[in-house]
């Protein structure tokens, strides 16, 4: 079990620092001229 | 530098002003104390310290290796989905204005109402763990006996001095937040520390840390694990409090994402190393488990009692730091719930101090709410004094369904909204998760499904029944008036330029 402890600590440590490399890069790539505020709309009932 | 804050302030009252809100409450925040809030908030010496007794009782050793790092799997997509939702719609009331502008009215106002219950069950249970810990040590100190109702009482004061200090002011809440981020690491630190080098007892082999099989509950170990899980998801709650403060925040739709998935990223990593070495330097995990603290009993037989009296202060203040923080979120959501008038009296609750430019009407309801909640627990306890469930289980399992129902909702709802082509690639903010968006939403939501419903089995089907009513009371409310006079957020988009900057020069006065 401490095998499998460590691959799923391992695991996690690695999604981690996927989803934050990730973000990371969709910052430094955004386009503020290609982005549009998402505001809904006055009829959205 | 000063020109550039100025510019990033003056966009971020532009990005607001879209959303037809006035920029009222004071933008001072970094994102560091963006981050601090909500790292406050999880609180891995809240939480995963508070609710220790319940992870090891259902769970054994295995729930601190296993259990917590599970949770934390999943939590990590969790607010990694709302990190992109708090980056493409940066308000205050979040989850709620998310729901409603990706859905609809209705939704969000439905979506405020489970959020609100779910915050009135973190700030109890949260202050309620501050005071379950430190009664009975001022009860040795000062040489009375701790009791339920002594223990109520310092509920009241802490709720009490907490509503005050975010009454006089975000810098001052902010600045404390800014410290108790650094002083919960720096108390992982010293407990590790004392543990590694004072221990009385040799530490256990690293594998008793993930010794599954063992409960010492009487139910089935796979059930008894489920139930454990209550240790560390109710531990990770309240980081939606980085996207409450995100008027408060500059450039928020970075800093406040950011903010949001690294302190659910940090405490998971802080939260293991310290319950790792608090479980390895247990010497009865039978006792442990059927102690009326067990982490006090854990602490005291590993340090002593004087040495692990002051260790326990120091977990102890790193609570009273959580439910300050808590309070700020609660109350912030509640102010952008009330602006847009989805609650009775919200007049009253939007209103920000002059003097302060906080929120205070809605930060004392936030404690009164807060203690109504526990003196609704500590009353039914009287008239059945044999109830099975303890009163922190309660509040705990009402928090992580009515937060984690509320985090759900956008997130369902984005889905559906991008399925129409509502909700498009030009709608992401800056952060987002490109083409991961879609598996990662749908693996939180998945989770979000599985930990409501077992948070509330029995032993814990009094939250259900709570949960339920209170449901129902929604109901009613919705259907009685809210269904035809509520506008929800959508109205604020008819607000002039001109009645935006008469709002806002009344602060600048």
């Amino acid at each position: 079990m401490l095998v499998l402890g460590i691959i799923l600590i391992l695991l996690t440590v690695a999604v981690a620092i996927a989803i934050g490399y990730r973000a990371n890069e969709s910052v430094r790539k955004f386009d503020e001229n290609e982005h549009e505020s998402f505001i809904g709309s006055r009829t959205n009932s | 530098m000063q020109q550039d804050k100025e510019h990033q302030l003056l966009e971020d009252k532009k990005d607001l002003n879209k959303f037809g809100y006035a920029q009222e409450l004071l933008r001072d925040m970094g994102g560091f104390s963006n981050f601090a809030i909500s790292f406050s908030i999880i609180s891995i010496l809240t939480g995963a310290v508070s609710l220790y007794g319940h992870g090891l009782l259902y769970g054994g050793p295995g729930m601190m290796g296993f259990g917590w790092t599970i949770v934390a799997l999943f939590v990590i997509l969790i607010a990694a989905s709302m990190s992109e939702l708090a980056s493409a719609i940066p308000t205050a009331g979040a989850l709620y204005h998310w729901a409603a502008i990706l859905g609809s009215k209705r939704w969000g106002w439905y979506t405020a109402w489970i959020n609100l219950i779910g915050q009135i069950g973190i700030v109890a249970g949260i202050d309620y763990s501050f005071s379950l810990f430190a009664d009975p040590l001022l009860a040795s100190a000062f040489g009375y006996t701790s009791t339920e109702t002594t223990t109520l009482i310092l509920f009241g004061i802490t709720l009490l001095l907490h509503g005050i200090f975010n009454h006089i002011g975000i810098r001052l809440v902010a600045r404390l937040n800014d410290f108790s981020a650094w002083y919960h690491i720096g108390v992982v630190v010293v407990l590790v520390g004392s543990l590694v080098f004072f221990s009385r007892n040799e530490l256990q082999p690293l594998d008793y840390l993930f010794q599954v099989g063992q409960t010492f509950s009487d139910k089935p170990y796979a059930i008894a694990f489920l139930i454990g899980l209550l240790q560390a998801q109710w531990t990770f709650t309240g980081y939606d409090a980085s996207a409450h403060t995100i008027e408060e925040t500059i450039n928020p739709r970075v800093r406040a994402a950011w903010g949001i998935f690294t302190s659910v990223a940090f405490s998971f990593i802080f939260g293991f190393i310290m319950l790792a070495f608090v479980t390895l330097s247990i010497h009865d995990a039978a006792a442990a488990s059927a102690a009326d603290n067990a982490f006090i009993y854990v602490i005291s037989a590993a340090l002593g009692g004087t040495f692990g009296s002051v260790v326990l202060w120091l977990v102890t203040f790193a609570m009273w730091f959580c439910g300050l923080a808590s309070i700020t979120s609660f109350s912030r959501m509640l102010y952008a719930f009330s602006r847009d008038k989805g609650m009775p009296w919200s007049r009253q609750w939007a209103e920000i101090s002059r003097k302060y430019r906080t929120p205070a009407k809605a930060i004392w309801l936030v404690v009164i709410l807060s203690f109504a909640l526990a003196l609704f627990d500590y009353i039914l306890k009287r008239i059945n004094p044999d109830a099975e469930y303890t009163t922190l289980a309660f509040l705990t399992a009402v928090s992580v369904v009515g937060l984690y129902v509320a985090y759900g909702i956008p997130l369902y709802l984005k889905l559906r909204a991008e399925s129409r082509g509502v909700f498009q690639r030009k709608h992401f903010g800056p952060w987002n998760l490109g083409n991961w968006s879609k598996p990662i939403n749908v693996l939180s939501l998945l989770w979000i499904v599985f930990i409501s419903i077992m948070m509330v089995i029995p032993p814990n089907q009094t939250a259900a029944y709570a949960l339920i009513a209170m449901f129902v009371v929604l109901i009613i409310m919705d259907l009685a008036y809210y269904r035809k006079h509520f506008a929800g957020p959508q109205a604020a988009l008819s607000t002039s330029a001109e009645e935006i900057k008469r709002q806002e020069a009344k602060f600048r006065e």
